[in-house]
Parts: C-alpha cells; sequence; structure tokens
C-alpha cells in the first residue's frame, strides 16, 4: 500500500477498527515512512486532546435523583 | 427548553410492567453520565441538557421492552440524540434549518500540524471549549461519541443512523475542522 492508501485508512488504523493484517500493514509502512509518521503522530495527538482535554460534563447529583425516583 | 411535560409519569407507570424495573436500572441508568455529556454537548446548557435526558429515560423506561439486553449505552444514546434534536428543532428551529452537507463540511484538511503544537493549543481550556463549540452539531456528536465515550463505528452508525462508512469520513472531517478551529482561535489570540 502507498502513501495514500495508507493515510485513508490511518484514522481507522488509529481507532482499531482494521483487523490485524492491515495494522501489521501500516506499522510496517510507519516505520519506513517519516511523512505517515508524522501524520499519525499528529491524528493520536488530536485523538488525544479531544479524550483527555474536552470537558466531559457530569450528570449533576439532582438529575440523577429525578430519573430513579 | 420546552420540552413535553414530564408529567408523563403516571401515563408511564400504567405502561410499564414493574417487574422490569430492576432490570431497566442495571440496563440504562449506569449509563445517565454519558448520556449528560452527549446533550449538554448537543444543546449547549445545562438544564436543557438536563431537560433531554429526563425525557429520553422517560422514552427508554416506555420503550424498554423492545430492548433486548445488547448494548444499553447505544440504545441510550440513541434516544438522548434523537430527543436533543427533536428539541432543538422546535425550540432553535433556525438552528437546524439547514441540513447538514458532508459535501459542504469536507474542505477542512490543511497543514498538519506539530503534536507538540496541538497540544500547547489544546492547554488553554476556554480555547478548546470554544473550537469543540465552533463545530456543527454533527461534528461534535461524533467526536464525542468516538473519544469520550469510546463508541465503535458500528455503534456510533447506529446511535446517529449513517452507515459506517460515513462516520469514518465524518470523523475525519471533524477531527480536521477541530484543529483548524483551535489554529484559527490562536491567531486570533495573537493578532
Amino acid at each position: 500500500m502507498n502513501c495514500q492508501g495508507i493515510q485513508e485508512i490511518i484514522d481507522a488504523y488509529r481507532d482499531g477498527e482494521l483487523n490485524a493484517a492491515q495494522n501489521l500493514e501500516i506499522e510496517r509502512h510507519l516505520e519506513k515512512c517519516p511523512a505517515c509518521s508524522r501524520m499519525e503522530g499528529e491524528q493520536r495527538a488530536l485523538a488525544e486532546v479531544i479524550a483527555f482535554r474536552v470537558r466531559r460534563f457530569t450528570a449533576p447529583v439532582a438529575l440523577h435523583q429525578k430519573v430513579r425516583s | 427548553m420546552e420540552i413535553e411535560s414530564l408529567s408523563k409519569k403516571e401515563e408511564t407507570s400504567q405502561l410499564f410492567d414493574p417487574s422490569r424495573l430492576p432490570l431497566f436500572e442495571q440496563a440504562i441508568l449506569p449509563h445517565l453520565n454519558a448520556a449528560y455529556n452527549l446533550a449538554r454537548w448537543l444543546t449547549g446548557h445545562d438544564q436543557d441538557a438536563q431537560d433531554v435526558v429526563q425525557e429520553a429515560c422517560l422514552r427508554a423506561f416506555r420503550a424498554f421492552d423492545g430492548f433486548y439486553g445488547a448494548d444499553g449505552r447505544a440504545w441510550l444514546l440513541k434516544i438522548v440524540r434523537n430527543t436533543a434534536y427533536t428539541s432543538l428543532q422546535k425550540n432553535k428551529a433556525a438552528l437546524l434549518m439547514t441540513p447538514f452537507d458532508e459535501a459542504l463540511h469536507g474542505d477542512v484538511q490543511g497543514e498538519m500540524t506539530n503534536p507538540a503544537d496541538l497540544m500547547r493549543l489544546a492547554e488553554d481550556a476556554q480555547q478548546l471549549q470554544t473550537a469543540m463549540e465552533r463545530l456543527p452539531p454533527e461534528f461534535r456528536e461524533a467526536l464525542i461519541l468516538r473519544h469520550q465515550e469510546d463508541l465503535s463505528y458500528r455503534e456510533i452508525a447506529e446511535v446517529v443512523g449513517i452507515p459506517q462508512g460515513t462516520v469514518m469520513s465524518r470523523l475525519a472531517r471533524a477531527r480536521a475542522r477541530l484543529r483548524k478551529c483551535l489554529i484559527a482561535g490562536d491567531e486570533e489570540i495573537r493578532s
């Protein structure tokens, strides 16, 4: 697979949506391709920002009580 | 936000088999925080989000006979999402007047950003919040469902009601747009 093919599925790779053979192919490509590796690093950083730095709202206690009552 | 009256409790108590209440509590109620988080990001307001979650739980309660125990979280989130959009359409019709156009929101590719620069931009909590709020709701929900609720593409497709391939492309566009908003916000601050 060339760089374009890799970059089209690199999000799915990072999201754990590919099979083992596809994962292996991408990992081998990333080891030898600085451009794709850089892109993967940037995408990974963005995913971490959303997961850990974007605010995750917690339901107020009053809502828990209302729903359970 | 005006949502159908919650005085439907009496109606609900007549429709729901009380023997299923423990199962409902076990399958659905542990996901209340996820439900509120999605509703909060979609409505943008605490009280609106609480109203949406309450209404969604009532709907889930009524429809629980049709739930077969596969995945309570995705099932509840789908109801929350539908309730939120129904409510937004009723109360803020102008907000959703323009249908979401994947092609229109597609041109968001740009220069790559160094991961360290990206993390620096995201350190400003307010800037990050603003960047998320600037996204179309369809992008916001995709990012929240994937990265905060850890739903798979298949689950997101089910919650949002779109094909899995569209989930993948929508997520890619949403991430690119968020990055662009972060950079734009940073440039506004610096200018």
